[in-house]
């Protein structure tokens, strides 16, 4: 990501009833119409920005169909899957944006050999770094959702929560600030420590820029298989599958374990083949070694792909089964104008 | 949820205050006296102009600084090597009570209020100040008060990290007494910016 995308929201002049624009977290605002200088509050002291649903209801379910398509899914699932319901939802996300910044001093660790003892090696670090902090504020029960990443073309639109179907925000603005800030800082002071195995001192500081309760759209797909439920929530802007939940493909999962099990036979044999072939007593065992090494990587991955293959979960999706998809983080890092420095 | 714009009059005359920029220092179109904005509202504000000792043909600019006055008191600290370069270059410690120069203005690129921000605060150096923006404009203040004395504690974290040796424990205090706004005189060159004090580093 190249720079923090910034949300600009639209208001009336009072003075003059020109358009005011207002970017996120800015409480001293302009009217380029008459110059007029404003304070802007809000009455629950927190910024609340909307966005635009820009995904209709059929790219919605087009994309939904897609991905019944997508990995080790049940093979006839597109073709049986039955959708029964979709409908948009407005989801409340905490966002905070400022720079960390920590001094982080310790020492890096190297193992010495048989003879030398271990190498203490001292660090210090700087990080000055922008991070942007997400986290969901209300509870989306098995959504499988913690946080967003607000693509740059995402259009903020004033908020109106009557027109939209959402979730109450049982946290209060000052916990959600506290917690937003303290994980922002314990980021700064994690990039800064690198490959100190001993942190000696550390010191972060967050300076923030904007903070502010960002309700962003989702589309939710219901859809049952085979008498059982599930459900894919997709972006309401990117149209991007979130989260979900699918029927695995048993043929796959069959066909990893007997393909595991049998090349995990065949990659040990050869390696006591080619240990016998050497002679001596230590190859043979290092070789032996080396192919029940070999051996059991090949059985855990057959195994993982084995062992909850009768459910996919998509994305953040919490419980057994196999995990597909990338986990958005709760913080994300801009890397424009970063001041880092490492000894 | 609504929303409140709440106009913004002078202290001093009354009079409603008009800005083309987003500058948290507003100047009264009528009396022209200078007032805070922060928390929602304005407030007074200590200010001083500081009068240029470098002359230069480009266009001069009068650059925001927060100057934060802080006592530093270290009650521990251990350094790993380093220290005949700090015995040879003579670099002194970073103790006592002293200035921190915050540049206050988004128009500066951080390459350069890093390196000015260092040196005023390693310097110290005096300043005959000036009644008024004199042959030069104004720069907008984008740096809010309580942000500044953060700031300046980085400040002393970055010059205990920077000088020779590498840093391994510090226990220390650091009290913000005040905070005042010093506008130093900048020339805006071509491809860089140059300080109008300190011999224009």
């Amino acid at each position: 990501m190249s720079k923090t995308p910034k949300i600009i929201v639209s208001l009336t002049c009072p003075n003059c009833g020109g358009q005011v624009q207002s970017e996120e977290g800015e409480s001293l605002v302009l009217c380029k119409f008459c110059d007029s200088v404003f304070s802007l509050t809000t009455d629950e002291g927190i910024g609340k920005i909307m966005y635009r649903l820009d995904v209709t209801r059929e790219k919605a379910e087009a994309r939904f169909l897609e991905w019944l398509k997508e990995g080790p899914k049940a093979k006839d699932l597109e073709k049986n899957a039955q959708i029964s319901e979709a409908y948009p939802i407005y989801l409340p996300f905490w966002r905070l944006v400022g720079r960390g910044k920590a001094c982080v001093c310790g020492v890096e660790i190297k193992k010495g050999d048989k003879d030398e003892p271990d190498r203490r090696i001292p660090h210090e670090s700087l990080v000055n770094r922008e991070y942007i902090y997400s986290d969901i504020a209300c509870d989306p029960g098995d959504l499988g959702i913690a946080a967003i990443r607000i693509p740059d073309h995402a259009k903020a639109v004033e908020f109106d929560d009557e027109s939209i179907v959402t979730f109450g925000v049982p946290e209060s603005r000052d916990d959600a600030y506290s917690e937003g800030s303290a994980q922002i800082k314990l980021q700064a002071i994690k990039d800064g420590k690198r490959s100190m195995d001993e942190v000696y001192f550390s010191k972060a500081f967050f300076f923030e820029k904007a903070f502010s309760l960002v309700y962003y759209p989702f589309w939710i797909v219901r859809y049952t298989y085979e008498d059982r439920a599930y459900f894919a929530v997709l972006d309401g802007i990117t149209s991007q599958v979130i989260s979900g939940r699918a029927p695995g493909n048993a043929g796959s999962q069959s066909t990893a374990a007997a393909l595991g099990g049998t090349l995990s036979g065949a990659v040990l044999a050869a390696f006591i083949f080619f240990g016998l072939a050497l002679g001596a007593i230590e190859a043979i065992a290092l070789f032996f070694a080396f192919g029940l090494i070999a051996a059991a990587g090949i059985i855990g991955f057959a195994y993982n792909r084995f062992r909850y293959g009768d459910e996919i979960l998509e994305g953040a999706m919490k419980g057994k089964g196999l995990k597909r998809g990338r986990k958005q983080q709760c913080i994300e890092t801009n890397y424009e104008n970063t001041y880092d420095m490492f000894n | 949820m609504s929303i409140v714009l709440q106009p913004l009059k002078c202290l001093a005359c009354g009079a409603p205050l008009k800005s083309k920029e987003r500058d948290l220092m507003l100047i009264c179109e009528h009396c022209g006296s200078l007032s805070l904005f922060a928390d929602g509202k304005t407030s007074p504000v200590e200010f001083a102009i500081v009068k240029p000792t470098v002359e230069e043909k480009d266009p001069l600019w009068y650059v925001p600084f927060w100057v934060v006055n802080a006592d530093v008191i270290v009650h521990r600290e251990k350094i790993s090597g380093g220290g005949i370069s700090r015995a040879v270059t003579g670099q002194k410690q970073m103790r006592g009570t002293r200035d921190f120069y915050i540049c206050a203005a988004d128009a500066v690129p951080e390459e350069y209020a890093r390196v000015w921000n260092m040196e005023l605060t390693i310097n110290q150096p005096e300043f005959t100040t000036i009644p008024e923006f004199k042959n030069g404009s104004r720069m907008v203040m984008t740096m809010e008060k309580d942000t500044a004395g953060n700031n300046a504690e980085f400040i002393f974290l970055r010059y205990e990290a920077e000088i020779p040796g590498t840093l391994q424990e510090l226990d220390y205090d650091f009290i913000v007494k005040s905070a005042k706004v010093l506008y130093l005189p900048a020339y805006k060159k071509p491809t860089s910016y140059m300080l109008g004090v300190l011999n224009g580093k």
